[in-house]
């Protein structure tokens, strides 16, 4: 990719055959800074390469090889599939996130694989809020051929969210995806609304929502660990998609996010196409922070 | 959360016991904790680069003043200087052309282009008595013109009828027109979210320019971007020239260090800040409010002001 590719320019400039000293550490703790880990978590992973190697001559190639080497060591245990119990039926899917990071696009990507594996899915437009949401989750719902339980732009979405798993049921659906309103993790107000859909969907279910999927936009800096942080611990978030890794943006805030969450990282957006949603693999993100081809 | 940037300095300054002038050993050692600061706060690694090396030349000999101590002014030479790079307040948006006049609004996908184009032509309408078209360029998202056409509704601005499978070159195109022919006074283009690398969609957005041509072309930026900043702001601007920046997602508690590499790389006024989901979350940018923001900090600086 041209991302990976600009990284290994980047460490090529600055990192022929030479002696791992300080100046050199401070020239990899850069690359990873440039491409959102954070100063704690680039740190931790320049430590980790410079022990056992520290003022030995190292080639650029090795130092960037054991560069991933270190991140993948961060992101392996979060690199899962996405499974569904379909002993619950349906499985019910609650999508959450701050404002334009990809929620309702991420819906009809997931519905169309799921849907090509076999499995019925209703999707409920829980966005209530903001302007076309619910017409553009159904047009989604039209491309994928799952139908979508929907009420009025201002009405309640917590009802919607309740009745859509009263649709979903009675078609039979195997999964039903829930779509939330983007909203700004410090706003209590709102953080209260999305705690309310998951009371909600507890009364047809007590383990229902199965799956609470957030989604990371990856051009995000820093704040993205606040991010999941607060809507783990209101919506009880236990799974992530990290979007928008199409763009120049590398998303290495997942690395910070990994070391302090664990939580399963499903899958990755790499465009807004239906067929744009890749399953996450940590060596693959791993090199492309890394620079390895 | 963070320790805030005065603290770190106090410990390694407050030795110093406030008298003389800052020595380029006490500048280095506070300029390492004004970088991890900047950093913490998504400011993009060449443009903290550039901005201690400012701070370095304006800290080293200043004469520390008797009624403080070292580490606040260190800071409030760099607050003052993080305003300065931040640029002057009330550069907002410039109507002073023929009518209409068209306004451009380009970003990346969500970086909140379409509400931010509604907010803007109800301000406009309600504070500047303007008569203003809002049109949606965005054929490719799903429901991207219905959700322009409902934010119409909503703020009472009227929006381009919606002609299906025509190109956002032809919307642009008739969009003028009709505002011509409307006797609008401002027209607003709302395209379609891209990436900077993505070739047939920069090159689109050349040509809306050009059959529109636009006084003002405006780079809508979510204020939570991290290091990418610099890359796509660069990129928007090498691209189409663009006139100014506006800020999305300020009511958010991120550190807004965006705003800061943004500006410096572009060199382009900051216009107006998103402040909330709702018509009337838009105001005005002040540079130290933000700057405050970037470093994380509360009332230092006016501590300083009144020593
Ligand atoms: N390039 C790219 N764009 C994406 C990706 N995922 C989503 N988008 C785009 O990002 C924009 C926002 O996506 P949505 O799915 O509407 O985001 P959302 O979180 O539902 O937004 P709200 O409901 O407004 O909070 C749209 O233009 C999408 O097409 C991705 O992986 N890559
Ligand atoms: N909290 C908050 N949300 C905002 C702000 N500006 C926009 N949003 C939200 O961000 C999301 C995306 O906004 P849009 O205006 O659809 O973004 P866009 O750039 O037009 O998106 P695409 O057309 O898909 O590229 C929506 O949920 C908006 O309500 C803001 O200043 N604060
Ligand atoms: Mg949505
Ligand atoms: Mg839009």
């Amino acid at each position: 990719s041209r991302s990976s590719r600009e990284l290994r320019d980047n460490i090529a400039g600055v990192f022929t055959k030479r002696k791992l000293d300080e100046d050199t550490l401070q020239d990899l703790e850069d690359v990873l800074l440039r491409a959102d880990l954070g100063l704690e978590t680039a740190m931790r992973v320049t430590d980790a390469l410079a022990s056992g190697r520290y003022g030995k001559d190292i080639s650029g190639e090795e130092v960037q090889a054991v560069m991933a080497e270190e991140i993948e060591k961060v992101l392996a245990p979060v690199a899962m599939p996405l499974e569904l119990d379909l002993s619950h039926k349906p499985h019910v899917i609650l999508v959450v996130g701050v404002n334009g990071t990809g929620k309702t696009t991420t819906i009809g990507k997931l519905a169309a694989k799921l849907v090509e594996g076999g499995l019925s899915v209703t999707l409920g437009a829980g966005d209530t809020f903001r302007a076309a949401a619910i017409e553009q989750l159904r047009i989604w719902g039209e491309r994928t051929g799952s139908p979508v339980v929907s009420s009025k732009l201002g009405a309640d979405a917590a009802g919607l969210a309740f009745d859509a798993y009263e649709k979903a049921k009675e078609a039979g659906s195997d999964v039903l995806i829930i779509d939330t309103a983007g909203r700004l993790q410090n706003k209590a107000e709102l953080m209260a609304e999305l705690e309310k859909i998951v009371r909600v969907l507890g009364k047809h279910d007590p383990d229902a929502p199965h799956t609470v999927l957030q989604t990371v936009d990856a051009t995000t800096g820093q704040n993205a660990l606040n991010q999941v942080e607060i809507f783990r611990n209101v919506a009880g978030v236990n799974g992530l998609v990290m979007t928008k890794l199409d763009g120049t943006a590398r998303g290495g805030i997942l690395v910070s996010i990994a070391a302090k969450h664990k939580l399963p990282v499903y899958f990755i957006g790499v465009g807004e196409q239906v067929d744009d949603l890749e399953p996450f693999s940590a060596s693959d993100f791993a090199k492309a922070i890394a620079g390895v081809a | 959360m963070f320790e805030s940037l005065q603290e770190r300095l106090g410990s390694i300054l407050n030795g110093l016991t406030g008298r003389g002038a800052l020595s380029e050993a006490d500048v280095s050692a506070a300029l390492r904790e004004v970088r991890r600061a900047l950093i913490e706060a998504d400011v993009a690694l060449d443009v903290v680069r550039s901005f201690t090396d400012r701070v370095r030349e304006k800290a080293v000999g200043a004469e520390v003043l008797k009624s403080i101590k070292p580490g606040q002014m260190v800071v409030k030479i760099v607050h003052d200087e993080l305003v300065e790079m931040l640029g002057a307040e009330g550069e907002t948006i410039d109507l002073n052309a023929p009518a209409p006049v068209v306004v451009m609004m380009v970003g990346l996908q969500g970086s909140g282009k379409t509400t931010t184009t509604g907010k803007i032509a109800k301000r406009m309408t309600e504070r500047q008595g303007k008569k203003v078209l809002m049109a949606s360029l965005d054929t490719r998202r799903p429901a991207a013109q219905e959700q322009l056409r409902q934010i119409g509704e909503q703020t009472g601005v009227a929006t381009l009828p919606v002609v299906p499978d025509q190109s956002p070159v032809d919307i642009a195109k008739r969009a003028v027109q009709a505002a011509k022919l409307g006797g609008h006074d401002v027209v607003i283009l709302d395209t379609a979210g891209r990436t900077h690398i993505d070739e047939p969609l920069m090159v689109e957005m050349a040509d809306i320019k050009r059959v529109s041509n636009p006084h003002e072309i405006l780079l809508v930026a979510d204020s939570l971007t991290g290091q990418d900043a610099v890359n796509l702001a660069n990129n928007f601007n090498d691209r189409v020239g663009i006139t100014g920046l506006v800020l999305t997602r300020m009511d958010g508690d991120g550190r807004g260090g965006a705003a800061l590499s943004m500006r410096a790389v572009t060199g382009k006024p900051i216009k107006l800040i998103g402040v909330g989901e709702k018509m009337d979350a838009l105001e005005e940018f002040h540079p130290k409010r933000i700057a405050d923001r970037i470093l994380g900090m509360g009332d230092i600086v006016s501590l300083v002001e009144r020593a």
